[in-house]
């Protein structure tokens, strides 16, 4: 069988704490403006003014760190009029730079809006023209105009390294490795936490799972019990 | 009267020649800068450009469609409309192909779309399909227009015009089906995929072209361009009630058909475009665009008026251009993951050394899109272009001598030649 990388990410054991983005943005170098990974939590748009409220009815954060999903029949894939976008042999979908026309029909194609765009020349603080990367240095840079993604950061994981926010999440909330192998550890993660991937309806088949938090159902504090009511 | 008719007429094309220079202007300062002077961000990712192109390859439907159904159904009255409606075909295709070359981020690659391999992207198909179409025209405009046909006898030159015309009518009705599945295919897009995308971009690209062809008929009128005459504006005003009819009909089905169930995201885009940011557009589309333009098609001694035929055909066209922003933009607006804090703009706003300053952050929960004064201008002078070849074209067709001048002068020279010798 033919190799599919994936990933898993604990809901249960996310902090929330954005590292990942924040390794994310710099090991690849993502100019200002652009966030390839990003961490969404329950609650919607207004969720300034309105709680976020867990299984149980209790206030409750629950995280969601969003990036590609790297799906098996990729929208965008097919959207692509030149073929800048592909899926390569780790079932990895690759953004080739130097192919890439910026017509954005993947942007409109993706479902996740994962997908960003070098509106103007990328800029970085503090820049790296001298090419003193602070990031990855086998990271192609980019010009304006393409478009460009989470790439489960192919130049590592190309030589056997695992993703910058796999390494360095301080929590262990992610599992990486071949979904088609089942004795990987992703294999067993997603068997054992019955993780499932975003938007799977829409037939995009992502390669992204999430395990849900596990149940902690409290009980409701009695009156002037203390702090659910322990 | 005649002659003050033609200075006009140039006038207008250098006016539109200046426009769209001061486009091009604006858009050698789009190449240096990139496409951050636009209003369109990431979660918006097309906007004005791409709404302009879907609207100008619906114009130059219009007069194509109808002048090569006239061909191959053989509706006498209305051949004489092809050599505007290929003019205007042509000129709004060469328009799209310029808003399309305008929006993308690095036009000098453009051609790696022939080059690749790929042929599941329905922008490569519409690439394939808008070179074909752009090919015909020209080919018909070749037949109108060029030395060669000015001395073959009219039947022949309308034998020949009516094979392009099999080949040009399908091409154009593909036209409009591919434009309408870069969007109806999108499954990520909910609002976008459905079934009647198709019918309703070929709907709606007829009721402009017909408004364009009215339009054009009312300002030309001191010009007499030929095809346009009282009778065969009568004629396509009635078709444009018909096809008004027919796309408020699909227009309908759509909406109803998204927002019955109610509770997904096509309803709540449907909502959004009914009671939200988006009713005024749509209530003028319908009321003003639509309804008002019928009202005065169905008064017969309004349409006898070139002055309110020209109005409603300006009104439809209108009403399409709202269509084409009530289709397109709710497309985006409807996110199916919407969780705080929302997808980065890609767009840096340059901070002012505050902390947590409102609307500084690159994420955003609720899509917006505005487009700028650049855009716009850029736009204009796509828009400009257009106008300008319609009336390069125009002048065009009032110098096509008609075949059989050409045959009875050539007769002539032949009798006079004899006489000499």
């Amino acid at each position: 069988m033919t190799k599919q990388l994936a990933m898993l990410i604990d809901k249960d054991r996310c902090i929330g704490c954005w590292t990942c983005a924040v390794v994310c943005k710099m090991e690849n170098n993502v100019a200002l403006g652009n966030w390839w990974l990003r961490i969404l939590s329950n609650g919607d748009a207004n969720y300034v003014d309105s709680a976020a409220v867990g299984i149980d009815g209790l206030p409750e954060l629950v995280y969601q760190p969003t990036a590609c999903m790297h799906c098996a029949n990729a929208s965008c894939v097919k959207a692509c009029p030149t073929g800048a976008t592909y899926k390569n042999a780790d079932g990895i979908t690759v953004q080739d730079y130097k192919k890439c026309i910026g017509c954005r029909t993947c942007m409109a194609a993706c479902p996740y809006n994962v997908r960003t765009f070098n509106w103007a020349e990328p800029m970085q603080v503090p820049s790296y023209d001298n090419g003193d990367h602070v990031g990855d240095a086998r990271v192609p840079s980019r010009p304006k105009g393409v478009v460009e993604k989470c790439t489960f950061c192919q130049e590592k994981t190309a030589v056997g390294e695992l993703p910058a926010c796999v390494t360095q999440c301080p929590v262990e909330a992610r599992v990486f490795g071949d979904i088609n192998d089942p004795n990987s550890d992703v294999s067993r993660a997603v068997r054992d936490r019955a993780a499932k991937p975003l938007l799977e309806e829409l037939g995009t088949k992502p390669n992204v799972y999430y395990a849900p938090q596990r149940r902690k159902l409290n009980t409701i504090a009695p009156e002037g019990r203390g702090y659910n009511g322990r | 009267m005649e002659g003050n008719a033609i200075t006009t007429r140039r006038i207008w094309m250098f006016v539109f020649l200046g426009l769209a220079l001061v486009g091009a202007g604006f858009y050698v300062n789009q190449l240096i800068n990139g496409l951050q002077v636009t209003g369109m961000n990431n979660l918006v990712s097309w906007g004005l450009y791409i709404i302009t192109f879907a609207f100008l390859v619906g114009l130059s439907a219009g007069g194509l469609i109808i002048s090569s159904s006239a061909y191959i159904f053989k509706v006498e009255e209305l051949k004489k409309v092809a050599p505007i409606g290929i003019v205007v075909a042509v000129a709004c295709i060469i328009g799209a192909a310029f808003m399309i070359l305008v929006d993308i981020g690095r036009p000098e690659r453009v051609l790696n779309i022939l080059f690749s391999s790929t042929f599941t992207s329905p922008i490569k198909w519409d690439f394939f399909v808008i070179g074909t179409y752009l090919i015909i025209g020209l080919y018909e405009c070749w037949i109108f227009f060029g030395n060669k046909w000015k001395l073959e006898s009219e039947e022949r030159r309308e034998a020949i015009f009516a094979k392009a015309a099999i080949i040009s009518l399908p091409i154009a009705l593909l036209v409009h089906s591919i434009t309408a599945w870069i969007f109806g295919l999108q499954a990520g897009r909910p609002f976008w995929n459905n079934g009647l995308m198709a019918p309703i971009f070929i709907s709606s690209a007829v009721v402009s072209g017909l408004g364009l062809l009215l339009l054009i008929s009312f300002l030309g009128r001191k010009l007499n361009i030929p095809g346009l005459d009282k009778e065969n504006v009568e004629t396509l005003a009635k078709i444009l009630i018909g096809f008004i009819f027919l796309d408020l009909f699909l227009f309908f089905c759509e909406l109803f058909t998204l927002a019955y169930t109610g509770g997904t995201a096509p309803a709540e885009a449907v909502a959004l475009i009914m009671t939200g940011k988006f009713a005024p557009l749509l209530w003028f589309e319908i009321i003003v665009g639509m309804i008002l333009p019928l009202v005065i098609l169905f008064n017969k001694s309004a349409r006898k008026s070139s002055a309110l035929v020209g109005l409603s055909g300006l009104l439809v066209m209108l009403a399409v251009f709202l269509k084409r922003i009530n289709i397109i933009l709710p497309g985006f607006l409807i996110q199916n993951i919407h969780n705080a804090p929302g997808t980065s703009t890609g767009r840096f706003v340059q901070s002012t050394g505050l902390f947590f300053e409102a609307g500084e952050t690159p994420f955003k929960t609720v899509a917006s899109y505005m487009p700028t004064a650049h855009e716009l201008i850029i736009t204009v002078g796509g828009l400009s272009l257009v106008a300008f070849i319609i009336l390069f074209g125009v002048g065009l067709i009032m110098k096509m001598d008609s075949p059989a001048k050409a045959a009875k002068k050539e007769a002539n020279n032949k009798v006079l030649s004899s006489e000499v010798a």
